[in-house]
């Protein structure tokens, strides 16, 4: 039995809270991320086979029938499970949880069996079909903290490493912890309405240790037992006049 | 083998020649330059590791100056090269072709020595202010009058270091 | 094969697979040739403050440069429109600048007039043609952009201005042009006011999709998410009524369909409600007791239960919907795009303008903080900063370009220059700008890409990209505060581009005309040292480089926060003179017997009004209410759908008395039976690659039908009839890869 008490062992462990109540399904984060990571858009016949690679994207729901209908929306992207489904299936141990709570992918190790994906409840893992798209002029964008993926490895959500890495340099340079809301991931720097927040679930003072105590925390799929450390903020009353 | 049909045979054969195929494919990955400890490419103006940072004594990080400050160590600008040679040695058929360089407002185009394999991610400040000699990694490079590739860099080189020193062995703290 | 031989090849196998990757392997590093600072973390990078121009809405924005390419943009976290965030076409910029189509040099015109064949030309030959065209076009000139306010308007204005016959249109965005016919009737602001959803309890959208295609679809989502979580007892209610279930509506708590056109008489029938209520619980004390009697006198027609069957909400629910407007505070109506595209348009802005009013009035009387209105000085500090501009404050609209369009069928103009903007695909076919500008002796036109209007002309220019150059602008629909927004070149240009100012400015030189500055760079601050002479908000005792770095680095000028005043209600005269606008006349459609359902066109977030297309992060981007990706739909109720035999994917084709298109069918619940809804910005034919012929382009269906009164397009006043095609394509909807999860994961 692994043990999750990260406060005795490390200084972070990172979470992140979707409040659904402020998300208005825009996409911004979708494409933030899109930027940020380095992630190839497959094209109109890949995207028929579904095997578009968004990270990050945004489920929607339509209940109800007209004129009672109402519509939701759920960003859904890797829940770094703290129990997750995927590593245990891996065959060469390229994912595994890592000691600051983050469900790790190393692409060095990934041989492509899919196994992970086809055990992940939020099917939020993507194969790489094809090598990555970027050329000619394109590859100019690429961010040079990451790494671009080769055809026939698994990628997904890494909970924008590169910045929590960044973060975590520059507040060892300067002999201190790393500060709430310094790191913040593509998506919930961008979130127009403030809906994403990112942070140290480990500090009693950070933002996201707030939201998560503030009664209105749900988990997805909290039956299956995966306690993933991305949160969702339930909100809305039923009558609103 | 006497027991296998011709049909056996040419089976055989092209299962071995598949597996050969696969093999070598790897043997690139594995064996490739990258890991070539004899990697020693011909370098546009031929400079002197020796010369400068071993006969001179100019400190690694006079040139490399953002080792200390980022990830990366950087190749110093034209500009900084000039500094110096715009007196010193200037007569010289490599500081001319420098020159050159500086006057035509063209960039160096350097090969590269030292790389990591793709999905690496290296830090060049935390290995310097954690005092950590160049040396370390680079092996004798004020020796070097050519600069070539002393040490593999496979992964197992940089774990022995990082586990001897306590420092994070997190996959993450590397890849990506 | 023997052991012998099995090593022999492997050893072959072996090198030759060294050897062969040998020779790829020499990777480069490529210093510097000029040192930069020493400080900057070269892998960090450089951040610079500017503008995005994505769309004219003037959000602020930080690029992070590394080694001279630009990497991300993030919002700039200072400034007062967007405050650090930004929405989804502002983080795909930068595939505009790495775009394999960009235009790389200037091209002339070859074959016939829009043929849209052309022979590359030197930007010598290209400003030497210019500058001759625009000297001798005296009396004949046009110059069309899509109204961002940007020096380039400004240089072009002060240019031709001189000129007689020299006419300044804009192609807007026709959700944002509608907000400028609200501000104009009712009171002398340039635009409607900007509600204050952040602080509001309750919030009323009638039709207005503020986080797509509205004023600043960025501001919105962050008044609605403060509205909704930031205090901490209070939750902001939203209700959304209009025709379509947007992704706007999708957010609030309530959708109510009400019939196209109608929702100004829903406004109003608030109002009367809210009046009545005044009178008899006596909370008039201070509002003029005349007004008030006739204010009732004028809305009793819009009674609830006279009304209810008009808008198809019950006599009671108006009731409930107005009482937040009475005694719960603060509550606020939004007017959007499904009041303003009809023929009553205005009317209907003007009723919603009334009915804000009116419920201010009894909050103050309450001493409720009450939801603000744009401050009259601060607009007065606009109109001066738009003359240091060089440009007049106009309140242009869709009439205006129509005149243009006319004249220029009529062969009036010897010279156009069109900048940034496509009208020949992004306003209705039937205006035909086509073939009107085949009629003009000769047109110019500055762009990035090749497109439907490019193509058209006799002289494309390719200008740099936003991030390659100077601009400044003073952004339109601002909330509150007047920005004074800054545009510098975050990195060098990637392509043989110069700046249309530059460009503009060296052509007139070369003509002998007088210019008003050397380049950009110079006319921009120029503008700032007027702005520091007569403003001295900045620091005077800095030089005038330190005050000019100052404002680059911030991205541009706006009052800090101390120095916003509070923001106040503008006179009453206005609302008490009132009385004769109180009328909301039914709307009128286009498409008599034969075409029974209402054309519902809308901008999706990503795609816009159609800038967008050329971009596979913004294709690939799923819509948000269908999830579809890489091509365009019909959104159909289920039971109209059905109706036909038409099932998800089946191609319809949808007749308007203008012409018709085809496209797959999308059932949708949140549409009402009697419309017909279909997103723009698809069905380019010379947009490149990624963008071509993907999708139809529903400006094919719609007139040229205005607003009387203002003279903006009611886009959504046309009338259809659709038809089954035959036929079916595969519907690339970005859902759960296994199907879709069930409402039960997360009960809300």
């Amino acid at each position: 039995m692994k043990s999750f008490n990260y406060k005795k062992q490390n200084d972070y462990k990172w979470a992140m809270t979707i409040d659904l109540d402020r998300c208005n399904g825009c996409g911004a984060c979708v494409v933030a991320c899109q930027a940020e990571n380095n992630i190839a858009t497959v094209g109109e016949k890949q995207a028929e086979l579904g095997r578009k690679m968004h990270w990050l994207r945004i489920e929607r729901y339509i209940e109800g029938t007209y004129p009672d209908v109402k519509v939701r929306f759920l960003p859904m992207m890797c829940q770094h499970c703290d129990y997750a489904p995927c590593e245990s299936v891996c065959p060469v141990w390229a994912t595994y949880q890592n000691p600051e709570g983050l469900n790790v992918q190393v692409y060095n190790r990934c041989i492509g069996t899919r196994f992970c994906g086809n055990n992940c409840p939020y099917s939020v893992r993507y194969f790489n079909w094809y090598d990555s798209n970027f050329e000619g002029p394109e590859s100019n964008q690429l961010n040079p903290d990451v790494s671009l993926r080769e055809k026939g490895i698994m990628e997904k959500c890494t909970m924008c490493m590169q910045r929590i890495r960044r973060g975590k340099d520059t507040a060892k340079d300067e002999g201190r912890d790393v500060e709430d809301g310094e790191i913040q991931p593509a998506c919930a720097q961008t979130c127009p309405t403030n809906a994403i927040t990112f942070g140290n679930i480990n500090d009693h003072e950070s933002k996201v240790h707030e939201l998560v105590h503030s009664g209105r925390m749900i988990r997805l799929f909290e039956d299956k037992g995966t306690h993933p450390s991305v949160m969702y903020l339930k909100g809305g009353v039923a009558d609103v006049i | 083998m006497s027991s296998i049909s011709p049909i056996g045979k040419g089976a055989l054969a092209f299962l071995t020649i598949a597996a050969l195929g696969a093999l070598s494919g790897f043997g690139v990955n594995y064996f490739g330059p990258i890991y070539l400890t004899t990697h020693k490419p011909v370098q546009p103006i031929a400079y002197s590791h020796k010369l400068h940072a071993g006969d001179n004594k100019i400190p690694c990080q006079y040139c490399h100056t953002f080792a200390r400050r980022s990830e990366m160590a950087g190749v110093p600008s034209t500009q900084k090269c000039m500094n110096c040679h715009e007196f010193l040695g200037a007569n010289k058929p490599e500081a001319q072709k420098l020159n050159d360089y500086y006057d035509n407002d063209k960039p160096i185009e350097w090969k590269r020595v030292f790389d990591l394999p793709d999905h690496v991610w290296f830090n060049h400040k935390r290995h310097i202010r954690k005092g950590v000699k160049c040396q370390k990694c680079h092996g004798p490079i004020e020796t070097m009058e050519v600069v070539y590739r002393s040490n593999d860099f496979k992964m197992g080189f940089c774990l022995s270091c990082h586990q001897e020193n306590g420092a994070p062995t997190d996959c993450w703290t590397c890849h990506t | 094969m023997d052991r012998r031989s099995f090593l022999k090849v492997g050893a072959v196998t072996a090198s030759s697979g060294v050897l062969g990757a040998c020779g790829q392997v020499t990777k480069k590093v490529i210093p510097f040739v000029t040192r930069p600072d020493d400080g900057v973390n070269p892998v960090d990078g450089y951040w610079y403050a500017t503008t995005c121009a994505e769309c004219n809405s003037g959000c602020g924005v930080i690029v992070r440069t590394v080694n001279g390419r630009a990497k991300k943009i993030e919002g700039n976290a200072v400034h007062p429109v967007n405050g650090g965030k930004l929405c989804a076409k502002g983080q795909a910029a930068v595939q505009r600048v790495y775009h394999r189509d960009r235009l790389t040099q200037p091209l002339m015109r070859k074959g016939a007039k829009g043929s849209g064949k052309f022979e590359p030309v030197t930007w010598e030959k290209a400003i030497a043609t210019l500058g001759e065209k625009l000297a001798g076009a005296e009396g004949s000139v046009f110059y069309l952009n899509s109204g961002n306010n940007d020096i380039t308007a400004g240089v072009a204005n002060a240019i031709l201005g001189k000129m007689s016959g020299f006419t300044m249109a804009t192609n807007h965005d026709p959700g944002k042009e509608s907000q400028f016919a609200g501000g104009a009737t009712l009171n002398e602001y340039p635009h409607t006011p900007y509600p204050d959803l952040e602080n509001a309890e309750f919030s009323l959208l009638l039709g207005a999709d503020i986080f797509e295609s509205d004023r600043n679809p960025v501001f919105f989502a962050r008044s609605f998410g403060a509205s909704r979580r930031d205090r901490p007892s209070i939750r902001g209610r939203l209700v959304y009524c209009g025709s379509r279930l947007s992704s706007t509506a999708a957010s609030c708590d309530k959708w109510f369909p009400v019939p196209p056109g109608y929702l100004g008489v829903l406004a109003l029938s608030i109002a009367h409600v809210v009046v009545e209520s005044v009178i008899s619980r006596g909370l008039a004390q201070s509002i003029q007791r005349n007004a008030l009697g006739r204010w009732s006198e004028a809305l009793a027609e819009y009674a609830p239960e006279k009304v209810a069957d008009k808008v198809e909400i019950k006599a009671e629910l108006i009731r409930r919907i107005a009482r937040p407007f009475i005694d719960e505070a603060p509550a606020v109506a939004i007017a959007g795009d499904d009041i303003a595209g009809y023929s009553n348009g205005v009317e209907g802005l003007d009723a919603v303008a009334f009915l804000n009013m009116v419920s201010y009035e009894i909050g103050r009387e309450k001493l409720r903080i009450k939801p603000r209105h744009t401050p009259v000085s601060d607009q007065d500090l606009k109109q001066r900063m738009l003359a240091w501009f060089g440009l007049a404050p106009e309140k242009q609209t869709f009439r205006r370009l129509k005149e243009l369009v006319d004249a220029m069928s009529a062969g009036k103009y010897k010279v156009g220059v069109i900048h940034h903007t496509n009208p020949v695909f992004d306003t209705p076919a039937s205006l035909d700008v086509k073939t009107a500008l085949g009629k003009v002796g000769f047109v110019a036109a500055f762009a990035n890409f090749m497109d439907e209007t490019t193509s058209q002309a006799d002289l494309v220019l390719p200008d740099h990209h936003w991030l390659e150059s100077w601009s400044a602008q003073v952004p339109n629909f601002v909330p509150g505060v007047p920005v004074l927004n800054l545009r510098q070149p975050v990195i060098r240009p990637f392509n043989d581009t110069r700046s249309a100012t530059d460009v503009l400015l060296a052509a007139a030189g070369k003509a002998g005309m007088k210019i008003p500055a050397k380049n950009g760079e110079e006319y921009i601050r120029k503008i700032v040292d007027k702005f520091r002479a007569e403003m001295l908000e900045i620091d005077p005792t800095l030089s005038r480089d330190a005050a000019w770095r100052t404002l680059l680095s911030k991205g541009g000028w706006w009052p800090s926060e101390e120095e916003q005043e509070p923001s106040e209600t503008p006179s009453n005269d206005k609302l008490w003179a009132m009385k004769n606008r109180l009328k909301v006349n039914d709307p009128s459609f286009e498409g008599g017997s034969g075409f029974p359902y209402h054309l519902h066109l809308y901008q999706t977030v990503h795609m816009g009004r159609g800038a967008g297309a050329n971009q596979g992060w913004l294709q690939e981007a799923p819509d948000p209410i269908t999830t579809l990706m890489w091509q365009s739909w019909v959104e159909m109720n289920p039971a109209t759908a059905s109706k036909y035999g038409l099932i998800e994917g089946d191609l319809v084709t949808v007749t308007s008395p203008h012409g018709s298109i085809t496209a797959p069918v999308f059932p949708y619940v949140g549409i009402r039976p009697d419309v017909i809804s279909i997103p723009l910005g698809y069905g380019h034919t010379e947009y490149g690659e990624i963008a071509n012929n993907r999708g139809a382009n529903p400006m094919k269906l719609i007139g040229t039908g205005m607003d009387s009164q203002s003279g903006a397009l009611a886009w959504r006043s046309c009338k259809v009839n659709v038809k089954k095609a035959g036929g079916s394509v595969v519907m690339l909807r970005s859902a759960h890869p296994e199907g879709e999860y069930k409402g039960e994961i997360f009960q809300l």
